[in-house]
């Protein structure tokens, strides 16, 4: 006779949280982490030095912020992107997935346990180096909270849709090009959609041609860095929920769409 | 798993709910636009000056230089042929009103005195001979004082005042490797004149700069001011589209519907004109914050933009519309602006000669 409080406490753990903290048992075993942990400590020393001299003027000092906050998310997304790449592909390479499937876990619950681990491995790694490279660089101007805070949220967000697209990548396309694509995506992908929006105004179908455009990822939605530097005001309540609103659409669809292929998939 | 399977069928209803919604998003992306904002520090010419003189902005050599700072450091070095001078480039002042630098006088910029009205304001190829039309046509790019040999529209001689970023001989410690640095880059001697390209070569770097930034609205008027600057209908056309654009990127630009009424005028199609003045008038005072008060987002050159919008539309109502109108408004514009002398004066010349016009 067993109470059921007792039942659940010996219940084996959801497979989703086993995968997951596989994951993140790799990511720590790996040296990527430890690579951006030095570098961001790179970044503070420099910056106690140049407190040490003296910063010359508030527009530096908000320069620096900038690059502090610019290199957290940088470096957050590189993680993301290169651990979400790698999941699948290395699982099939070293024919390690095999024995895990074959254990009580259907292929969605394996897919998003890897995804959801990437995602929190990329936030952990997100608070650590936003920490670094916003609190010790002196704020000589003033800049908004609020919008401080939805910036944060929105990196978050931002985290969430690299690993679900680059997960997504990795099973259509060969590991490097999944890599190098995502990454242009994420950091001149704003400029790339710009471009062919502007270059397609006269032709004849740029309302298509903008709809389509539409569909492509854009991350630089999703980061609000210049404009909590630029000393700009934070975000409308509307203008901000939908920013969230299409990161969670796009990070649902591309999530949607690998569990789909995954379970497609011979292996 | 089987077509019964109650899971399985949550499980589309959810993949088909996710496919809906996705196909739908761009009715949520076309309105969301976080970086369509007006100024910022970023965007600042004297916040990016200081940036650059920083000792941190030094050490952190390359990063500091942004996509943008990138570019206009380009197209400093294709104007003069590749010879790097200390930045001397007032594109703000350049791009509103054509302001040159007289140091020799007293460091501070020339203004030229507003001409009384009843000047004209003719048609392209015409004499224009007013005094904003003088200002935007007349084409100085920096510090120092330059004559313009008779003739040659597209190129510059430039005297002396201007220095280069490789010292002189005189000034430098190097010895041998600063004379092998002056020898191996374009460099010129800062005593002697020095040559503009025409703008031909800065114009793919305005194009890149709207692109890396469709928010980078001096860019977008620069651009068309060097398209302006050849006076010819396919470059004047193509101002106009760089303007549109601009206009289409960020709708509450006012500055770029002052550079298009410019470029209006250029065409000779003074309605237009006229009414791209006014409307960037009147959206300078939508945005105007109180007493033209200085900040992240309204900076001393927004103001003077805000300034020669208001000023451009009186000009051009009185001499296209009714002086009546002209008059009005000007009145408005200066309630709205306290203390501008040039429209105060203007206010005070049309209401002089407004009974002399009514008697005739």
């Amino acid at each position: 006779m067993s109470s059921p409080a007792f039942e659940s406490s010996m219940r084996p753990p959801a497979p989703v949280y086993l995968v997951g903290k596989g994951v993140i048992l790799e990511t720590l075993r790996r040296k990527d982490v430890y690579v951006l942990l030095i570098l961001s400590l790179l970044f503070v020393a420099g910056i106690f030095v140049i407190s040490l001299v003296g910063i010359e003027n508030a527009a530096t000092s908000t320069f620096l912020l900038n690059l502090g906050m610019s290199l957290a998310y940088f470096f957050a997304h590189l993680l993301t992107l290169l651990s979400a790449a790698r999941q699948i592909p290395a699982e099939l390479e070293n024919r390690t997935l095999y024995p895990i499937l074959a254990k009580p876990l259907s292929r969605g619950q394996y897919y998003l346990g890897k995804w959801l681990a990437v995602w929190l491995s990329g936030v952990v790694t997100l608070v650590v180096l936003f920490l670094l490279g916003w609190l010790p660089v002196p704020r000589m101007e003033t800049y908004s909270s609020l919008l401080l805070a939805q910036t944060f949220v929105l990196y978050v967000c931002s985290l969430a849709l690299t690993a679900s697209v680059a997960m997504f990548l990795s099973l259509v396309m060969p590991r490097g090009s999944s890599m190098i694509l995502l990454a242009l995506l994420l950091f001149a992908g704003g400029k790339i959609i710009g471009w062919i929006h502007d270059s397609s105004q006269h032709l004849p179908l740029s309302r298509v041609i903008h709809w389509g455009i539409a569909y492509i990822p854009d991350f630089s939605l999703l980061n609000l860095t210049t404009r909590y530097t630029d000393g700009i005001d934070p975000l409308s309540l509307p203008q901000f929920c939908g920013l969230i609103l299409y990161g969670s659409i796009f990070t649902a669809f591309f999530l949607a769409l690998g569990t789909l292929l995954f379970r497609k998939r011979s292996l | 798993m089987s077509e019964h399977d109650p899971k399985s069928g949550a499980r589309k209803i959810l993949l088909s709910g996710v496919l809906v919604l996705f196909l739908l998003s761009p009715v949520i992306t076309i309105h969301l636009d976080p970086a369509g904002y007006q100024g910022g520090r970023s965007r600042d010419i004297r916040d990016r000056s200081l940036r650059n003189q920083s000792a941190a902005g030094i050490i952190l050599g390359e990063l500091r230089t942004s996509m943008s700072d990138l570019m206009f450091i380009k197209t400093e070095l294709y104007l003069h042929s590749g010879v790097a001078y200390q930045l001397n480039l007032d594109y703000d002042a350049m791009s509103s009103r054509g302001q040159v630098r007289d140091l020799k006088e007293n460091g501070k910029p020339s203004i030229p005195e507003p001409t009384p009205p009843g000047h004209s304001l003719k048609g392209p190829g015409q004499d224009l001979k007013h005094p904003f039309e003088e200002e935007i046509d007349h084409s100085h790019h920096d510090d120092h004082d330059h004559v313009h040999p008779p003739g040659e529209e597209d190129t510059h001689f430039h005297c002396e005042g201007a220095k280069t970023v490789i010292p002189t001989e005189r000034e430098d410690f190097r010895g041998f490797i600063g004379k092998l640095h002056r020898e191996v880059k374009p460099w010129l001697d800062p005593s002697k004149p020095h040559k503009h390209t025409d703008g031909t070569e800065l114009l793919p770097w305005y194009r890149l700069m709207t692109l890396s930034d469709p928010h980078n609205i001096r860019a977008y008027m620069i651009g068309a001011w060097w398209l302006k600057r050849f006076r010819k209908k396919p470059q004047l056309k193509e101002a106009e589209k760089f303007l549109e654009e601009g206009i289409r990127n960020n709708p509450k630009a006012f500055q770029l519907y002052l550079m298009l009424g410019h470029v209006n005028r250029a065409m000779g199609d003074n309605g237009k004109a006229m009414g791209n003045y006014r409307k960037a008038a009147e959206m300078a005072l939508e945005v105007r914050p109180p007493g033209g008060r200085e900040g992240p987002d309204w900076t001393n050159y927004n103001e003077e933009d805000a300034l020669a919008s208001l000023r451009l539309a009186v000009f051009t109502e009185e001499e296209f519309g009714s002086k009546e109108a002209a008059l009005a408004l000007a009145r408005r514009y200066l309630q709205a602006v306290e203390g501008d002398a040039i429209l105060q004066r203007h206010v005070d010349q049309l209401s002089g000669s407004q009974p002399q016009s009514e008697d005739n």
